[in-house]
């Protein structure tokens, strides 16, 4: 019996040593050369009319479809004008608003060929503002519009009246694509009500009950025939989409005779150079790492920071893609409660701050692939503040710190602890991590044996992220792991830095709140960049969130096209990857 | 035997009923708040406008169908008022129902929350130190918490007049109606018990008429009809799931009774120890090994398509796309069907096994019968009660799919729809898809009953007189 159990095992050895010989030296040929694209994207887009959709994924996709009144270019972070002739004139009026002032290019057709109005942006702006469309996303968007006219001479050309705001201009032009009227909007349910009455919350929402319109429109709007099918979802953009099999693969055609082709020469923004693009799911990464060796794909984003730096030695990938690494518009930082009494001392703070070895984390949990930050605002930015650096990672300065406030090990036990209201008290700090990421624990583990040689003792505690974010938004938390989106356009430090924002916490005095209102509404470019700088200062001598790095993306793109890897989701712009001659 | 599958179709209603007061009861539990999580997806600017976030929250839970009651009716105590699901807010109406658990006098209660909202408002517009701590309010259930913010605001006047003159009164309110909350507990009440009748128009009403009327509502994430979506991942699971089956099927149960004929023999030896091999390898190690083999050049076996279901266009040939979709699901399959073949066939050999050591089967042999007359038309027959069950449990696992191998495929089967719902909190499809489970499992266990009567014509189902 012995000898029979053991042949088949054998026979297995062989099997898997037969199939390791077989490995052989790829030549590099490529397996396709055809002006098609295929993105491998880990998760399907939840759908494509761009008012409801709600992913990153989702916004790739329909970017390709639709177009913008100004659109900012990835690469450089430059606003050009898409739909519009020219960047918007911008005005002050006598009551304090700004007006900027758009007219769209005559070229600008949508896909029936019909040319695109400002009563088409005034139709995407009142589908927004109808509180029975599911827009909620977008809505705060357009919450600073006061006023909107259109010229009764010109229907190309448009007047929006906005509060001062610095986010205003970029959110009325490039936060929205604009959709077409007799389109999505075939009965003209929201033509007759005017645009004024949308600009009203109170009003609009008093409208959407007593009048039918409202609801019937939102219905047919949400229909998947403007989500998801062929025909029904159109834009004026240079693809149309072909076809959309949930799950598994959504299809771009280009537009034969695209109007921006003629214009593409001069603006960058009107650039489309492939013939179609294919996004094809695939939602696990060995899949999709496969995929990359057997060339299925052409461009993927977001690969495991391991498998990224592994795969640059093999040389059947690593001969046929170009790795790039992009930093990301994004940033890992540790929340500190200032509020818990043990993490209220500024100068504890700073201890953990200097006990944090973030160059050690970049290069042992995310494999190099991380680039150090002091702050909140991204260090592709003008008003990044270069003179402060980092906070180094020092064990002395950490405990000659806490000393400073009064913690010393006098019990010997190798932690700090400190006399409070007559108790003795260990600097006993509760880390919350979110147990289903291995690189969270590995972060964790890091954390807490750094912090042990300065004296501070770090608890990990696993949990659930959705339980996580509850707790710190509950300020029941003492420091946890976070990350954040950290704009390369302008930043609006309001949500998440003034005391009257989803402040989490406990930074901010009536100081740094009117500083932040301020920064509001500094249109002036200098100005603005010195208020940004300022905040950066008091942000960074608190040290209420430790900040850790921006992480890199791991981008990789076939070799056949001549493409540009950028920072901003996915990590480059697939109309504009040129099949090489 | 009919009446006693009336009797069984009867029951399912009330199993099925408990089904989907559990699961709904359970997703009232789960952490995130589902109105949040789609408010809350992509960044948005201003939403500190205390009063744009309210309607924001309320114009998506109306949407959502989370403004309505949860149930019929509520037992509770006394002290918890029936107008406590008007505050729509999932965090903070948690805070306020742990509020009266503690102190259980819901009027003062309801002036200390009036306050904080009030005393909020009166800083919209302006920039105030007091709003943070002020807003935290919301969120804090704890005396030691509540305490330490309102403490913190006290200070924060004292140190600052302008602020004192402006929102000093309201502050003030707010600590007497908290300091009366406080000391005028009324728990006497947390122990009388309250009736509370919601009428029909509640959550679960709503949810459970719709699904009698197979409208299962609308998902929380993309916002198509669940119907569709489960329609979308039922195709594939089922198209893949129904092949592995009969192949397992009609591979193990030949391989099962060979092997109990040949016992000990050589083929029953080999067979064995390959199918316990078989058995004993994990299925995500297994595909993504086959993937690696046969879906890439590294081993010169690029024989297969890595993932997904077909490269074709609808338009294509029929056969074409025939050919290709068999390329994509070959792997799949292969990788769905060799652990349940190893496990069906030892069943139907163990099975064999024992039928074959009957003495009506020495009678048949006996009798002259071929061994073919023998195995088939007298054994077979009777050893199949192990296989039935098994068939039982089909139903309800061809539907839920296999999560590892739709994702390592890349296939939007079942399973991973599931999977998906859960973790988005997508709750409709959720429901839709374990009521789904619910009934073919139920189905399942009749239609196994069925068999066992047809394969042994002794088995009864009548009671015993």
């Amino acid at each position: 019996m012995r000898t029979t159990a053991s042949l088949p095992i054998l026979f297995f050895l062989v099997f898997i040593t037969a199939f390791s010989a077989c490995k052989r030296e790829p030549a590099v040929e490529f397996k396709r050369t055809d002006n098609t694209v295929i993105v491998g994207m880990p998760a399907d887009a939840d759908r494509l009319n761009p008012l409801l959709a709600t992913t990153a994924y989702a916004r790739t996709v329909y970017e390709q479809i639709y177009s913008y009144l100004i659109w900012q270019d990835p690469v450089s972070g430059e606003f050009l004008p898409q739909l519009a002739k020219s960047l918007p004139e911008r005005k002050e009026t006598a009551d304090g608003l700004i007006a900027y002032t758009f007219e769209i290019r005559e070229e600008a057709k949508w896909g029936d060929g019909s040319p695109v109005t400002a009563g088409d942006f005034v139709f995407t702006l009142k589908a927004i503002l109808n509180p029975k469309v599911a827009a909620q996303r977008i809505r705060p968007y357009v919450s600073f519009i006061k006023k909107v006219e259109t010229d009764g001479a010109n229907p190309r050309q448009l007047t929006v009246y906005s509060e001062k705001y610095i986010l205003a201009e970029e959110a009325i032009s490039a936060a929205f694509p604009v959709m077409q009227e007799s389109h999505y909007d075939p009965d003209g349910l929201l033509k007759s009500i005017a645009v004024d009455q949308f600009l009203q919350p109170e009003v609009i929402a008093a409208l959407a009950e007593s009048d039918e319109r409202l609801g019937k429109f939102a219905e047919a709007f949400a229909s998947e025939k403007f989500s998801r099918e062929k025909g029904g979802v159109t834009g004026s953009g240079p693809y149309r989409l072909e076809a959309w099999e949930t799950g598994q693969r959504i299809v771009l055609v280009k537009k034969e005779n695209w109007w921006g082709d003629k214009l593409a020469k001069s603006n960058l923004a009107l650039e489309a150079y492939p013939d179609q693009i294919t996004y094809k799911i695939l939602p696990d990464a060995v899949t999709t790492l496969n995929a990359l060796k057997a060339e299925e794909i052409d461009a993927v984003f977001n690969i495991d920071p391991k498998d990224f730096v592994e795969l640059k030695n093999v040389s059947s990938v690593s001969d046929r893609y170009e790795f790039a690494s992009p930093p990301t518009l994004s940033n890992f930082f540790i929340y500190v409660n200032a509020t818990n009494p043990l993490l209220s001392d500024k100068l504890v703070r700073k201890a953990l701050s200097h006990a944090v070895n973030a160059p050690e984390i970049i290069d042992n949990v995310f494999y190099g692939l991380g680039q150090p930050v002091h702050g909140p605002a991204h260090p592709s930015t003008d008003y990044y503040h270069k003179g402060l650096k980092p906070v180094e990672f020092n064990i002395e300065k950490a405990k000659s710190l806490l000393a400073q406030a009064g913690w010393t090990d006098s019990d010997n036990n190798g932690y700090v602890d400190k006399d409070i209201n007559g108790v003795r008290t260990e600097l006993k700090i509760k880390y919350l991590m979110n147990a289903s990421r291995e690189t969270s624990k590995n972060l964790a583990l890091l954390l807490q044996d750094n912090a042990k040689k300065a004296g501070i003792q770090i608890e990990l505690v696993a949990k659930d992220p959705l339980q996580i974010i509850d707790d710190i938004k509950k300020k029941n938390y003492e420091i946890a792991g976070g990350g954040r989106a950290a704009p390369n356009t302008l930043w609006d430090p309001m949500q998440s830095w003034h005391t009257a924002g989803d402040n989490r916490t406990g930074f901010g005095t009536p100081e740094t709140d009117a500083l932040i209102e301020d920064i509001q509404v500094t249109l002036d470019e200098k100005a603005r960049n010195e208020k940004y700088k300022k905040l950066q200062e008091i942000i960074y001598d608190e040290q209420v969130e430790i900040y850790l790095f921006v992480p890199q993306d791991r981008v990789l793109i076939h070799k056949r096209f001549d493409a540009e890897a950028h920072s901003v989701f996915p990590g480059f712009s697939v109309n504009r990857f040129r099949l090489k001659k | 035997m009919i009446s006693y599958l009336l009797q069984r179709l009867l029951w399912f209603v009330p199993v099925l009923l408990l089904i989907s007061l559990l699961a709904f009861a359970l997703s009232k539990f789960a952490p995130g708040d589902p109105v949040e999580m789609l408010n809350s997806s992509g960044s948005a600017p201003m939403a500190s406008n205390p009063a744009q976030a309210d309607r924001l929250y309320a114009e998506t839970a109306s949407l959502m169908g989370l403004d309505k009651p949860t149930f019929y009716f509520a037992i509770t105590s006394e002290a918890y008022p029936d107008t406590l699901h008007h505050i729509l807010r999932q965090d903070r109406r948690r805070v306020l129902q742990h509020l009266i658990g503690q102190y259980g006098n819901w009027p003062l209660i309801e002036a200390y929350y009036n306050s904080i909202q009030r005393a909020e408002r009166s800083m919209s517009g302006a920039s105030s130190p007091l709003a943070g701590p002020l807003r935290d309010l919301y969120l804090q259930h704890k005396h030691s918490a509540i305490r330490a913010r309102l403490d913190t605001m006290q200070a924060m006047l004292q140190r600052d007049s302008l602020a004192m003159t402006r929102w000093g009164g309201s502050i003030a309110e707010l600590q007497k109606n908290y300091d009366a909350v406080v000391s005028r507990p009324d728990r006497g009440r947390l122990y009388q018990p309250d009736f509370d009748w919601k009428g029909l128009d509640n959550q679960y009403h709503n949810w459970l008429v719709g699904m009698i009327q197979g409208d299962f509502g609308i998902s929380y994430q993309d916002g198509r009809l669940v119907r569709n979506k489960i329609r979308d991942g039922l195709r594939w699971t089922l198209w893949l799931n129904i092949i592995a089956v009969l192949l397992s099927f009609g591979l193990a149960i030949p391989i099962g009774v060979w092997s109990a004929q040949r016992v000990g023999g050589r083929f029953d030896r080999i067979t064995s120890v390959l199918l316990f091999m078989l058995y004993s390898l994990p299925v995500f190690w297994i595909a993504t090994l086959l993937q690696v083999f046969f879906t890439t050049p590294e081993y010169g076996m690029d024989l297969f398509p890595t993932a997904g279901l077909s490269e074709l266009p609808s338009s294509a040939p029929f056969f074409e796309r025939l050919l290709d979709q068999a390329a994509h699901v070959f792997l799949p399959v292969l990788c769905l069907t060799y652990g349940s073949l190893a496990f069906i066939s030892r069943q139907m050999r163990g099975g064999m096994l024992q039928v074959l050591d009957q003495d009506y089967i020495r009678t048949a042999r006996a009798k002259g019968l071929s061994e073919r007359q023998v195995i088939w038309r007298h054994a077979f027959r009777n050893a199949l009660f192990p296989i039935i069950t098994l068939i039982g449990a089909v139903f309800p696992n061809i539907l839920a799919g296999s999560v590892v191998i739709e994702v390592i495929f890349g296939i939007p089967g079942m399973g991973k729809l599931t999977v998906d719902a859960i973790f988005a909190r997508d709750w409709p499809v959720v429901f839709a898809v374990l009521m789904m489970a619910s009934v073919l499992t139920v189905g399942g266990l009749l239609v196994s009953d069925i068999l066992y009567a047809w394969a042994d014509p002794r088995v009864r189902f009548q009671k015993v007189k």
